[in-house]
């Protein structure tokens, strides 16, 4: 199985997440310059972290019109495989209207670059199987603009589908809305997250509960 | 023809700003006691060719609700100069 890490320029946290999908969860990874246009080889398209484009006009404004994103419309469109988002990389899937929202600066104006606890609320996703229904698992966050925004009605239909799959707990450290860290599109392909899941995949990092959402991403294509 | 365009860009009204909020207690420390809904926005300004300002306000209509602003979270004011000719 193959999975593929985005590169744009700005993108910094590629290299970690290389090695959490191919050393320890056992997929063939391969880098891809934003300019790629082949997405078919792939079972998993993964978005890292970073500062795309500095993060220029708002995080991921500009990174959402590459070339791999015109092409990961129709990955999506076409249901080719998963899609996975991680804190800049969930910011380019909703300014590119892969999943709903939009991102603010934080509530305290600061960048926050911490652990912090978050609770699984859908466990019946590709992302989340291996987790259980109320599960508390500490994640590393580091953003500044990561306060995630719904307006009332989008916020409504997430809640009813059960889209929000992670949400802070305990405390909300940006001010998103309805505590959203974490949320799915209608399809059950594309999932976008502010938390590192790569951050602690390893008890070498801590808990090593990251590793979670790619294993169950994992399983999910071998079923 | 030529045209300057000048897009601000500010956060919607119903949305908390804490920037604003941070220069507004600046601005009322500085004697301005009055100060009130204050919001930290920005500004892109460029030149750009069109045939007719109707076309070229269409255009920058268009780029400011996509790349400028995020008009979930941001609302837009567009303001467009025609320029001398050439």
């Amino acid at each position: 199985m193959k999975a593929a890490v985005i590169v744009f320029p700005g993108t910094n946290c590629d290299r970690e997440t290389y090695y959490v999908l191919n050393e320890l969860v056992g997929f063939d990874t391969y880098f891809l310059w934003y300019e790629e246009k082949d997405l078919s080889p792939y079972s998993l398209v993964v978005l890292p972290g970073g500062f795309t484009y500095g993060d220029y006009l708002r995080a991921g404004a500009i990174a959402r019109f590459s070339p791999v994103m015109m092409e990961l419309r129709s990955y999506v469109d076409r249901e080719r495989g998963y899609v996975l988002g991680i804190c800049n990389g969930f910011q380019i899937l909703s300014e590119a209207g892969f999943l709903e929202g939009a991102f603010t600066i934080n509530i305290t104006r600061r960048f926050i670059a911490r652990s912090v606890s978050l609770e699984i609320e859908n466990p019946d996703t590709p992302f989340t199987l291996r987790f259980t229904k109320g599960q508390v698992i500490q994640l590393p966050i580091a953003h500044r603009e990561g306060r995630v925004y719904l307006d009332e009605e989008t916020l409504l239909r997430l809640r009813e589908r059960d889209l929000v799959l992670l949400r802070y707990h305990g405390e909300n450290p940006n001010g998103s809305i309805d505590r959203v860290a974490g949320i799915m599109d209608e399809k059950g392909r594309v999932f976008g997250l502010m938390p590192h899941p790569e951050r602690n995949a390893e008890p070498l990092l801590g808990s090593g509960e990251g590793i979670g959402f790619f294993l169950s991403i994992r399983d999910a294509l071998r079923s | 023809m030529k045209f300057l365009a000048q897009v601000l860009v500010l956060l919607k009204p119903d949305l908390l700003d804490p920037q604003g909020k941070a220069v507004e207690k600046a601005i009322q420390g500085l004697g301005l006691k009055s100060a009130s809904g204050t919001r930290v926005g920005k500004v892109i300004r460029f030149f750009l060719d069109g045939e007719s300002k109707e076309k070229a306000s269409k255009d920058v209509e268009r780029i400011s609700k996509t790349l400028l602003a995020n008009p979930v979270v941001e609302d837009t004011e567009i303001e467009i100069r025609e320029l001398g000719e050439q």
